[in-house]
């Protein structure tokens, strides 16, 4: 049985993955190729035991590459992409609306020699506005099949799966000007469009709302509430969520307890394995509603927008408008952040970015600042009602945030040097976003973050496991609960490790049982909750007030702050330094990251600890 | 008598004689419909020197030319 590849292919923002979403719906992967820094997705469709598998390629504009995204499709669809197979068949996605980039994209793919399946999007709306879009004169014109799809209501995939499956792709009319110049292209593609679209009533909403939105005053105050609207969903509404999980966690965990007898084995599975299953798992919310959030801000078109209106305060650090998408994204989870930077067309752009995104205060780093601010800072409020843990929090998300972007000023004055690099982007038509493909991110993160970031983070808390509950010991029996688990970690393997590496962080004010936080930490950040939880034997959650009680009598303020400035900088977080190696293909990127924020965290935490 | 898009002020109807610089960015411009010949209006510029956002005939774009990307226009 020979599987047919499918290729599908377009202009950016025609509603390329909208349509691959509804075509493949669940049935996806993300595409595992041999030495593939952009992995493109792939999806199966199946009917009576044949396979079709069906590739979502990066948007592309032409046969030249600005960005490696694009680099991507284009060698493909040549055919010299080193391990992913040229395809047989090209599905075009264009867009009815804004067609004449797309016909100019259609000549040039049209000398390729591959059998081709036109898919229209967006005709609804020209309808909706009184237009036409004559599908039969462009099918002759083009000489393919051409369908018109509504991708958001399913309408037309049934003829396009059919189409796929009957082989209906035809070799499309060879058009001379697909190896012409890009003005030849585009004055054909002009001619095209005036043959086989008449324009309805102009897109006055859009209009409209970019009056508002790219407005310097209007836009900067809808900005700043979309910008306050997104953290406040995230952390606010992850919330309920959140303490959910947790006390789901903690009921899974006494049923364990109560269940096995043998006491080795109960601490594993109790300490080791759902304590560190649960401390991935509290995340999930988070990461999920800011996925949703940038996948619906992306889909309705105001993505771009935000990217016009913040590329001159970016340039101020070096950096241009597109590099906002990703640090935005960071602050949830540096490593979406560190993907979506696939979107800059500039090299040094984007490795300077890539280098900042670790310095965003993701969520995993709002634990540990949960505990500390509430543990070491007092509970007072300042100059008039606020409160000073709240400002202290909101001061570390504001000092991460400025000094990412200093990261990357320095970077690019020095490592990454070279010319101002023009901006471009292109708006999209403001439109509704498709509620499946929303869903469908949604699946594919999740599945994403729990496999990728969970198998790390649990190895590591097994490993802790191992590190302060053995070698076992027999304390005295007359010692309370929390006196024998003491006895237990004081004489562990942990205890031996801090005390050897303590005397790296001493100058910073921490012991060795913050030490060995600290450096449990760099499995993920969020494992120092439940680490100091096991080292200070009191209850793991974050929320229950005997560990916060503890660290208040055990933690000064002065090392509390000194703490919190370490964790403001340093990169703990080996999924992050993983994809960073993936994305820019070498080591090198991400120790300098690590190393450059080592020394970062290392002089605040020592600055802050000699000041207070 | 042609000049840079960006020295003309926001509301401006002009004319597209021709795109110099980095070819890379000249070609991305033409691919997004700034073509010689073409007429774009200035719909508005952001302030402190940032992008310009631009009507074609029914693409928008954001724009913020350099040394590496003229856009010569004719009003």
């Amino acid at each position: 049985m020979a599987t047919r590849t499918i290729a599908v292919v377009g202009v950016p923002n025609v509603g390329k993955s909208t349509l691959f979403n509804e075509l493949t719906g669940l049935q996806q992967r993300v595409g595992n190729f041999p030495g593939v820094t952009v992995e493109p997705m792939l999806g199966t469709l199946r009917k009576d035991g044949d396979e079709l598998t069906v590739i979502d390629l990066p948007g592309i504009y032409g046969m030249s590459a600005a960005s490696e995204d694009e680099q991507l499709t284009i060698d493909v669809l040549r055919g010299v992409h080193p391990s992913i197979p040229r395809p047989d068949v090209i599905v075009h996605v264009l867009s009815a609306d804004h067609p004449s980039k797309c016909f100019a994209l259609f000549a040039e793919l049209s000398t390729l020699g591959l059998p081709m399946v036109v898919v229209a999007t967006m005709v609804d709306a020209v309808k909706a506005r009184g237009g036409v879009f004559d599908d039969i004169t462009l099918h002759h014109r083009l000489g393919v099949p051409v369908m018109p799809v509504v991708g958001s209501k399913g309408l037309g995939l049934g003829e396009l799966r059919d189409a796929l499956w009957s082989n209906a792709a035809t070799l499309p009319k060879l058009i001379e000007v697909g190896i012409a110049s890009v003005e030849e292209r585009s004055a054909w593609a002009r001619g095209v469009l005036d043959e086989v679209v008449v324009r309805g009533r102009e897109d006055t909403t859009t209009k409209l709302l970019d009056r508002v939105m790219l407005h310097p005053v209007g836009g900067a105050l809808v900005f700043l509430i979309v910008m306050t609207l997104f953290f406040q969903s995230i952390f606010s509404w992850a919330q309920p969520l959140m303490d959910g999980i947790d006390v789901f966690t903690a009921m899974i965990s006494d049923v364990a307890a109560q269940l096995i007898s043998n006491d080795l084995l109960r601490s594993f599975v109790v300490r080791g394995l759902i304590g560190g299953v649960g401390s991935i798992l509290v995340f999930l919310p988070q990461i999920i509603i800011l996925n949703v959030l940038v996948t619906i801000l992306e889909e309705c078109g105001y993505l771009a927008r935000a990217a016009f209106l913040v590329d001159r305060a970016m340039g101020v650090f070096g950096l241009q408008g597109r590099s906002f998408i990703p640090l935005l994204g960071s602050f949830a989870c540096a490593i979406p952040g560190i993907m979506s930077a696939r979107i800059i067309p500039s090299y040094r752009d984007r490795m300077a970015t890539i280098m900042a995104t670790p310095l965003m205060t993701c969520s995993a780093r709002l634990p540990v600042y949960t505990l500390l601010i509430s543990s070491v800072v007092p509970a007072i409020t300042i100059a008039g009602g606020f409160s000073l843990q709240a400002a202290v929090m909101v001061g570390l998300y504001v000092l991460g945030a400025l000094s990412g972007l200093l990261v990357a000023l320095v970077l690019k004055r020095t490592m990454f040097r070279g010319a101002v690099v023009p901006f471009m982007i292109e708006f999209p038509p403001y439109r509704m976003p498709s509620l499946r493909s929303i869903g469908v991110t949604m699946v594919h993160r999740t599945r994403d973050f729990v496999t990728t970031a969970g198998t790390v983070i649990l190895a590591f808390s097994v490993a802790l496991w191992i590190l302060t509950e053995l070698p076992r010991t027999q304390p005295d029996p007359s010692m309370t609960e929390l006196q024998q688990q003491q006895y237990q970690l004081d004489n562990s393997y942990a205890a031996d490790l801090g005390r050897t590496i303590q005397p790296i962080f001493a100058p910073l004010g921490f012991d060795w049982r913050i030490t060995l936080g600290v450096l449990s930490s760099y499995a993920a950040r969020e494992t120092f909750v439940s680490a100091m939880g096991q080292i200070y034997a009191a209850d793991v959650a974050e929320s229950d007030a005997p560990l916060r009680d503890v660290l208040q009598e055990r933690i000064p303020l002065r090392t509390g702050l000194s703490i919190l400035a370490f964790y403001v900088f340093a990169l703990q977080c080996i999924s992050t330094m993983a994809i960073m190696k993936r994305e820019t293909g070498s080591w090198k990127w991400p120790t300098l990251a690590f190393g450059i924020t080592f020394a970062m965290a290392y002089v605040a935490s020592l600055i802050v600890y000699n000041v207070f | 008598m042609s000049q840079l898009l960006q020295h003309l002020p926001a509301g401006t109807r002009c004319r597209i004689i021709s795109l110099e610089g980095d070819e890379r960015h000249t070609q991305r411009v033409m691919q997004l419909g700034l073509v010689p010949g073409v007429w774009c209006t200035i719909v508005r510029k952001a302030p402190f020197g940032g992008p310009l956002e631009l009507a074609l005939d029914v693409a928008r774009l954001g724009v913020r030319p350099t040394r590496e990307l003229r856009i010569y226009v004719d009003v």
